[in-house]
């Protein structure tokens, strides 16, 4: 019987192949690699001209299980990344063009983002050694937080936030990437934390989760959006520690480095500035940190390239040490901030003469059958000449030393 | 979308009307009965409720399974699949959605007990169900996010007053709901009220002020007797239709109350004597009934 429907099944399943082409090779992770392909049916623009449809194809490995080799079906990750993206339309959350399954491998098939922040930030840090342009920043800045408060109206968590998953469009639309990690959290079968023991890149953790919090809430996304606000004034992540690493038993190490950094900006939080700090279970473990005082003022006059008071304002609200305090997304987008000029866009590279480089695209590929004619050469030229392939969808965890949260998923014991 | 259910896929692409539903089983009709077809319904919806027990997974989850399963047979027919195996991997997958993933070894193993129980093998290693997965995403059409009653039962029975064993048993009856096929004709909110107004209507509306009959009152008491002589544990065993509240405030109009939901009450009606006829048909079943054996031979060949 089974084969019968099989034979039904795999005849009517349009093949990748069929319908796009394959450029090159974008970026790899744990959870598979990243293609750039053009699909083969190109459309007629107003102007009667053929226009070609780029599109990010992510092909995920199967998912194996420890050494044993048996396939044992969709990873949790990309369980919930299909389950999400299915569901949200949004001009700011990266759109889900179709799934197609071949050889035990799901393809999804993104709309196309040529640039993401972190590749901008080290345009600028590397290359024009001087700050992104203040309406740029802001523009950014409120796209980000518009995608943001439309996954926490519909109660969803990302959960890894971090310049490499914030893509940009060629148009300067910001585009919310990688929502492998995000969830919905209205009403959890289970706390938060049964789920997934870690969340969120270290830099960009937010300290409720470094004090071991089990039930955490959205405001650990305003924190992450707070640390790549800070970035991208300073092209430098504002709190650049080392993560602990889980030993063999899978206990979440206490996470010192990290809080240092956050202590040394900030100042060690106070039971004034956030009230159930002593609930927290690692709260026992600041009795060894000095008390130190907020410089973030300083922190913000001196490095950032932005002078607005409200600006600091803004960043101060998003990096408020109780979850509780710390402002919401909605409540950002209607920050002072924001009215002043320069206004935010929805194109941020609006009125800029000069253009960032191209994602790099590479070649050799032994995986998807990229085209010899390969015309990568032509494609990746200004990427590839700056050199480094930067993760598109996020997760460039190889790229200059930057951490990346890949799950470490444990299976509840019921 | 988790806070919109018009935009959600479950709400744009997966309400049928009945005529839709109909048509959909045209292959299967060919070898079975109507009622046959329902009976199938009834008894493969029990086999995951059974899986999701053993598995001591939350009712969601099981409800999330089931509407996989019957998603799944809007684009098959029994005939020419393998139903067992396309219900485990139902609650395999809705396992994950629900952020409560499970082995696959445990999906099986478990799976493997509850068939063994009704006198079926259930031969599927990892490899099958995972290739099932595959189907099944595809059938689903990646939509893989589902709504359930409960949250709007919870929010309904708060606002009318709702005795918590009360909702306890409207909660009873949505469980039940998923035998038939109302997760694939009407939005949750709607199965939600109707569950308690069948709750109210059959249980005592003496808390209530007004005239509760939404239409007639027939259908009301000709399902009293079916609820009340199944075996449904806490819910409906323990409790005199009529014993209840004598000491509650009277809450609400409840007419102008369900008026007011604005809700099709016909579908409310409609969802109600589709429960009613579900607890008249289910009951006599048997892990080990001959009949249902012999209606599956006809159906699968």
């Amino acid at each position: 019987m089974l084969a019968e429907f099989r034979t039904k099944r795999e005849n009517g399943r349009i093949r990748v192949e069929d319908k796009y082409q394959v450029i090159g090779f974008i970026s790899s992770g744990t959870y598979g690699r990243v293609y750039k392909a053009r699909a083969k049916k190109t459309i007629k623009s107003a102007d009667g001209e053929e226009k070609e449809l780029i599109y990010a194809i992510k092909k995920f490995k199967p998912d194996k299980e420890g050494d044993t080799h048996t396939y044992t079906g969709i990873s949790q990750s990309a369980c919930r990344e299909i389950s999400l993206c299915r569901e949200l339309r949004h001009q700011n959350i990266i759109s889900l063009q179709e799934v197609l399954l071949e050889d035990n491998s799901i393809h999804m098939v993104f709309e196309y983002a040529e640039h993401d922040f972190l590749q901008i930030i080290h345009h600028h840090s590397q290359h024009e050694r001087k700050p992104i342009p203040e309406f740029t920043i802001k523009s950014f800045l409120w796209q980000l937080l518009n995608g943001v408060a439309y996954l926490h109206a519909n109660w969803v968590l990302h959960r890894d936030l971090k310049p490499a998953n914030i893509l940009v469009t060629a148009d300067g639309v910001v585009k919310i990437g990688d929502l492998g990690l995000a969830r919905i959290y209205e009403r959890p079968l289970q706390p938060l934390f049964n789920g997934d023991k870690v969340v969120v890149t270290i830099w960009y953790r937010a300290p409720e989760l470094l004090l071991g919090s089990r039930h955490y809430t959205k405001a650990i996304d305003i924190w992450a959006v707070g640390c790549i606000f800070a970035e991208l004034l300073t092209l430098r992540p504002i709190f650049k520690g080392e993560e602990a690493k889980m030993d063999n038993k899978k206990n979440v190490p206490f996470q010192k480095n990290q809080l240092n950094k956050i202590f040394d900006v900030l100042g060690k939080p106070t039971k004034d500035q956030w009230p159930t700090i002593d609930q927290q279970p690692e709260y026992p473990n600041l009795s060894s940190f000095r008390p130190s005082s907020n410089r973030l003022r300083d922190f913000y006059t001196n490095s950032c390239s932005c002078k607005s008071d409200a600006g600091y304002g803004l960043l101060s609200a998003m990096l408020e040490y109780d979850p509780v305090k710390r402002i919401t997304a909605e409540d950002a987008l209607c920050h002072p901030y924001f009215e002043e000029e320069p206004k935010p866009s929805m194109d941020s590279f609006e009125g800029q003469l000069y253009q960032y480089p191209l994602r790099a695209v590479k070649s050799e590929d032994n995986d998807m059958k990229v085209p010899p004619t390969a015309n990568s050469a032509v494609q990746g030229q200004a990427g590839t000449t700056h050199g480094g392939t930067r993760g598109k969808h996020g997760h460039s965890g190889k790229d200059e030393g930057r951490p990346s949260k890949r799950r470490s998923y444990v299976i509840a014991d019921n | 979308m988790a806070a919109n259910f018009w935009t959600s896929t479950h709400g744009t692409n997966w309400l049928l009307s009945r005529q839709a539903l109909a048509d959909c089983r045209k292959i299967d009709r060919q070898y079975v009965t109507e009622q046959d077809l329902i009976k199938v319904n009834i008894w493969f919806a029990q086999i995951i409720t059974d899986l999701g027990r053993n598995l001591q997974v939350r009712q969601v989850i099981i409800a999330t399974a089931i509407t996989y399963f019957k998603r799944f047979y809007t684009k098959n027919s029994f005939r020419n699949t393998e139903p067992n195996l396309v219900a485990a991997t139902c609650m395999y997958l809705a396992c994950k959605i629900e952020e409560s993933p499970q082995h696959i070894k445990s999906i099986i193993g478990d799976m493997k007990s509850i068939m063994q129980e009704r006198g079926e093998p259930f031969a599927y290693d990892n490899q099958k169900v995972a290739e099932m997965e595959f189907y099944l995403l595809e059938e689903l059409d990646f939509n893989m996010i589902v709504y359930h009653p409960y949250r709007s039962l919870m929010t309904l029975a708060q606002d009318l007053g709702t005795k918590n064993e009360d909702v306890q048993w409207a909660w009873y009856v949505i469980n039940d709901s998923y035998r038939t096929d109302m997760c694939l004709l009407y939005p949750p909110h709607v199965v939600a009220a109707a569950a308690l107004y069948l709750q109210i209507a059959l249980r005592g509306g003496a808390q209530y002020d007004g005239d509760y009959s939404l239409t007639s009152s027939s259908t009301a008491n000709n399902g009293n007797a079916g609820v009340t002589t199944r075996k449904r544990g806490a819910a409906a065993s323990n409790s005199n239709p009529n014993s209840s509240n004598n000491e509650t405030p009277k809450v609400k109009d409840i007419r102008s109350w369900f008026a007011q939901l604005n809700v099709d009450l016909e579908q409310i009606t409609d969802i109600v004597q589709e429960i009613i006829s579900l607890y008249n048909l289910w009951g006599e079943e048997d892990k080990q009934n001959e009949k249902i054996r012999e209606i599956l031979t006809r159906l699968l060949k």
